[in-house]
């Protein structure tokens, strides 16, 4: 039997060339950045129109508006409302003006140790209901169209359960409402979270340390790989500044007031209750029938945060009866960021909040 | 003479001879007042010269005392009637001793030959995929030997005056252990990935090797290495021992932060500022002040049609 031969020399070969092209990637690498960069986030022109405490209200005018219920849009309390505008041309809310509508989006801010007593009661009846209700104010219409992203979702969903006579349509995206689900790792590590004792620890939630538990999801991934990734493409512009965009976002993460966090881990991830119809907000208990509104309803198919076991319960639960789910083949910040989506998800909104006008 | 006695009696010897020669040292010491001091009222001396050598010489008179005292003390012990019984506590203080070390060396072997034994399994073959095999019973030995040989000593009631700030301390010290043991043991969980990870592409590339086949471009190698890895966390990361260990951190993590913050509060209530509990309970009557006070707005706001 002939002994294999290895084809030495065109391994060699192929390392020489690796070598070579490395070099050239570096030192181009080098000086673009160096150079100058187009990085900023949120760029699209906005107004404060409201303010309370820590939390903004942002308004979005379009140039011409197609529609007259304005849309509320409710970001998450990790991270920050900026991705849905991360960078021209692939920006949720630069669609959504092209398309006519008129927005406006809550930025919670940074909450400090004096936040640290707020409850989802504080955010949703307090917070939220004051900005719906100066939304009506303003636009003198008698109801608002409500969009929550994440967390933020599971905040309008309990809002327009207690609230229904304020809310036209809802829309929610990768919305957490069925926490009893082992396929996400962060379901199984807060199952096993000592809520209480971390709240009780930090005052509120560090960004950074919920994080560092984000990173460690995926270690291989999101420790290793991306940054070897970036190494790879470091020559190419593009590449570079919409890479040092999306870092600027993921690691621009507020604190979670502590009684918030305890009360979403307990009550949510832990018990379950809102699906059930359990949960209790300010002593009144969640009934997920009273969501009669259109309700359209997307999530990820590969999503590691919030699973879609976790948002697809949510329609079947509700009173309404003019519902959607849409699953796109992505994961949890795909929906917004990929070029893939951005041709079915905003405008796909737009149309379907039109149809309901 | 039997063996016990010829030891009793080396000892009476060593004791005999240390209280000797203590005895003539203290002896010595008293008498420095013949070699270099000065007497008072001697011609020359300098009493006269004013109070602040009065002062001097009563130091020096609280001294002489002391090593006088000392002296007739040791002198007394050295008699033959006292000798046994200095030579039975001697012989006490030694047995303790050696119990305490026993218990220590016993407790320190027993930790290194686990160490050894985790030494010498790093270059045997683990399972790929597999966390349930993994020897974590260094961390275990580490942890016992830590509660069982220092933890009491830092648990010591404490006496006195200071022994509220010394109970802090100790408990800061104990939770920074603890809590630096977790994390440790996590550490070590989190590179275990890495290793089964090498150790399957080891033997991917031994495979292709045999077949005269060969990653013809580094980045295909890494890859795959990227895939095994990465498989290999999930499973990981999905086990109840990363769960267990996970808790287990995070918890000693907070019990840590809270003893030091404990610390902290007191280093600040020496100073001008106030402690985090301070400002948690105004921020507590300021939030439910401002809730109420919000509802209130909204009520009237209501009534007046507002």
């Amino acid at each position: 039997m002939p002994t294999p031969t290895i084809p030495v020399d065109l391994i060699l070969n192929n390392l020489s060339k690796q070598q070579k092209t490395t070099k050239k990637r570096i030192k181009k690498g080098r000086e673009l950045l160096i150079g100058e960069l187009e990085t900023d986030l949120a760029t699209t022109p906005y107004d404060i129109v409201y303010t309370e405490d820590r939390v903004r209200l942002k308004h979005y005018k379009p140039e011409t508006s197609t529609s007259k219920t304005p849309l509320l849009v409710v970001y998450a309390l990790i991270n920050r409302e900026t991705m849905l505008d991360l960078q021209p041309e692939r920006s949720v809310v630069e669609t959504l003006l092209e398309k006519g509508l008129d927005v406006y989006m809550i930025d919670w801010g940074y909450p400090t140790r004096k936040d640290q007593y707020q409850t989802i009661g504080d955010h949703v009846n307090g917070y939220m209901d004051n900005i719906v209700d100066f939304i009506i104010a303003k636009t003198g219409e008698p109801k608002i169209n409500l969009m929550g992203i994440c967390m933020g979702g599971t905040f309008s969903v309990i809002y327009s359960a207690l609230h229904p006579e304020k809310i036209k349509n809802l829309v929610t995206t990768v919305t957490p409402t069925n926490f009893d689900t082992d396929k996400g790792l962060l379901h199984i590590w807060l199952k096993n979270t000592a809520a209480d004792l971390l709240g009780n620890t930090y005052g509120n939630m560090p960004g950074d340390l919920m994080n560092l538990g984000f990173l460690l999801l995926n270690p291989a991934r999101l420790m290793i790989d991306k940054y070897v990734g970036f190494f790879n493409k470091m020559d190419d512009k593009v590449f570079v500044e919409n890479f040092i965009r999306m870092e600027k976002w993921i690691f621009d993460s507020p604190d979670v007031p502590a009684a918030t966090f305890k009360q979403f881990i307990n009550d949510c991830y832990k018990k379950n209750l809102l699906i059930q119809n359990k949960m209790e907000i300010d002593g009144d208990r969640v009934d997920l029938k009273q969501i009669t509104m259109p309700l359209l309803n997307f999530y990820g198919k590969y999503d590691h945060l919030v699973p879609p076991e976790a948002c697809e319960l949510l329609t079947g639960e509700v009173g309404a009866t003019d519902t959607e789910d849409i699953c796109f083949k992505t994961g949890h910040i795909g929906i917004y960021v990929s070029s893939k989506c951005q041709a079915g998800f905003a405008p796909k909104i737009v149309e379907w909040l039109k149809e309901r006008e | 003479m039997t063996k016990q006695q010829t030891r009793t009696n080396v000892h009476e010897d060593l004791v005999s001879s240390w209280m000797n020669m203590a005895t003539s040292f203290w002896d010595n010491a008293a008498k420095v007042q013949d070699l270099g001091g000065v007497p008072p009222g001697n011609p020359g001396s300098k009493e006269s010269q004013g109070t602040k050598n009065n002062n001097a010489y009563k130091k020096f008179e609280t001294w002489q005392t002391t090593c006088n005292n000392l002296t007739s003390f040791l002198k007394l012990m050295t008699r033959p009637e006292n000798q046994e019984s200095a030579t039975k506590g001697m012989g006490s203080l030694y047995e303790m001793l050696l119990q305490m070390s026993g218990d220590s060396a016993e407790h320190t072997m027993e930790f290194q030959e686990q160490f050894l034994n985790t030494l010498t399994a790093i270059g045997q073959r683990t399972k790929a995929y597999d966390f349930e095999e993994i020897d974590q019973n260094m961390f275990e030995s580490f942890r016992t030997l830590y509660e069982q040989e220092f933890q009491k000593y830092l648990h010591i009631p404490q006496l006195g005056l200071p022994r509220f700030y010394q109970e802090r301390i100790a408990t800061l010290m104990d939770k920074f252990n603890l809590f630096h043991l977790h994390l440790s043991e996590l550490g070590y969980l989190f590179s275990v990935p890495i290793e089964k990870a090498n150790r399957v592409m080891q033997d991917k590339m031994e495979g292709m090797l045999d077949k005269g086949d060969f990653f013809d471009d580094t980045s295909k190698g890494y890859d795959e290495w990227m895939k095994v890895l990465e498989g290999h966390y999930m499973v990981l990361l999905k086990s109840e021992k990363y769960t267990t260990v996970l808790k287990k951190t995070i918890g000693s993590m907070a019990d840590y932060r809270n003893a030091r913050d404990e610390v902290l509060c007191h280093v600040l209530k020496l100073l001008p500022i106030p402690t985090n509990r301070e400002m948690d309970e105004v921020y507590k009557e300021l939030h439910t002040m401002k809730k109420q006070l919000k509802a209130l707005s909204k009520e009237i706001a209501q009534l007046t049609g507002k």
